[in-house]
């Protein structure tokens, strides 16, 4: 009878550790690096929100889906120099910049949720 | 009139009479010959002939001679094989795609970034993205609008000044997969070949080059050879 038990306790075990290991997710991808050569960090021009950090953009995320001349045109008005074109937030509201595809559609839209997806130290 | 069967018969074969009696002749002698004593004898005299002819003509050792036994055959090709490394990193290069075909997309930015080929160093080589189909950039924000990219396969050699021993060639077949003719002409570049005096100071002051690499692109292999690839012709 107990040599019964003990065999079933250890079947039970085994299905336990198996169920355990089935369920554990799949481990997540590590973070990319916090900087990827061409992130450009947009130098502040505007003062008086020096609390809140400028916005970061990530050349490699974009680079991913899109081809460097979708945004270096004159249409689009990227210049190849860091620090060649003024974005401010009303210019991203007016569909210029970064407002041509961050406006909900291809792209994440701006708005109080999305603000530290840009703006982070 | 009484017929009697053997007398028609006669009558009939009597025209065939040589044949009949040829046939008759011919059975005798095969069955004769059929018997062991006269097989034996004939085989006999075939071995004897066949011994007879000189073993150099035959495709196995002489009856005295040495017998290869089990030892393995040995193929010899008749060609060196041709392998011809365009077409191994090609077939290197479907492989990686059709594995990535396989792939789902991925969830999130960090699985992207951990899919994308890295060079030595550790950044991103953005080539080999291209050329493994991690990575299909499009031409166009709205997929409805016209593409205005651009393709020219040209190769512009870059004239050294001898001191670094191997010459840049320009792939405009690499660049053009990036960028469009505008990017480049005539605000950085002139269109006519040999305008620009292009040098590693002027490129790392940011001119030429260096109006893109090294800030987000980067030739492959990383250093010199990157770009300094092929020997320099001695004039």
């Amino acid at each position: 009878m107990t040599r019964h038990l003990r065999a079933l306790a250890l079947a039970g075990l085994a299905l336990v550790s198996l169920l355990v290991a089935a369920a554990e997710p799949a481990k997540p991808a590590p973070a990319p690096p916090a900087t990827v050569l061409g992130d450009v960090r947009f130098e502040r021009k505007t003062k008086g929100d020096e609390e809140f950090a400028p916005a970061v953009f990530p050349h490699w995320v974009h680079r991913v889906k899109y081809k460097c001349y979708v945004c270096h045109n004159k249409e689009m008005g990227f210049g190849f120099k860091r620090g060649s074109v003024t974005i401010t937030m009303e210019t991203i509201d007016e569909g210029k910049y970064c407002g041509v595809c961050h406006k909900g559609e291809p792209a994440f839209g701006i708005n109080f949720v999305t603000c530290n997806r840009c703006h982070r130290k | 009139m009484l017929l009697r069967p053997w007398g028609v018969a006669q009558y009939i074969l009597k025209p065939y009479r040589p044949f009949v009696l040829s046939l008759l002749l011919f059975t005798t002698v095969l069955v004769g010959c059929s018997t062991p004593p006269v097989l034996v004898r004939m085989a006999q005299g075939v071995r004897d002939v066949i011994v007879s002819i000189p073993p150099a003509l035959f495709d196995m050792p002489a009856p005295g001679g040495t017998d290869p036994g089990d030892a393995p055959v040995v193929n010899h090709p008749r060609r060196e094989r041709i392998v011809d490394p365009n077409i191994e990193e090609y077939k290197r290069l479907a492989a990686l795609a059709a594995a990535r075909a396989k792939l789902p997309p991925p969830a999130n930015w960090a699985e992207m970034y951990q899919r994308l080929p890295k060079d030595d160093d550790d950044n991103i080589d953005w080539m080999a993205a291209l050329s493994d189909k991690t990575i299909t950039p499009s031409g166009v924000v709205d997929a409805s609008a016209k593409d205005v990219g651009k393709t020219s396969d040209d190769d512009i050699e870059l004239s050294t000044s001898g001191k670094p021993n191997r010459m840049v060639v320009f792939s405009h077949a690499a660049h053009t997969q990036w960028l469009t003719c505008t990017n480049c002409h005539n605000a950085i570049f002139k269109r006519e070949a040999g305008d620009a005096t292009i040098t590693m100071e002027a490129i790392d002051d940011g001119q030429y080059c260096g109006v893109c690499h090294d800030k987000v692109a980067l030739a492959q292999p990383s250093g010199c050879k990157g770009c300094h690839k092929v020997k320099a012709k001695k004039s």
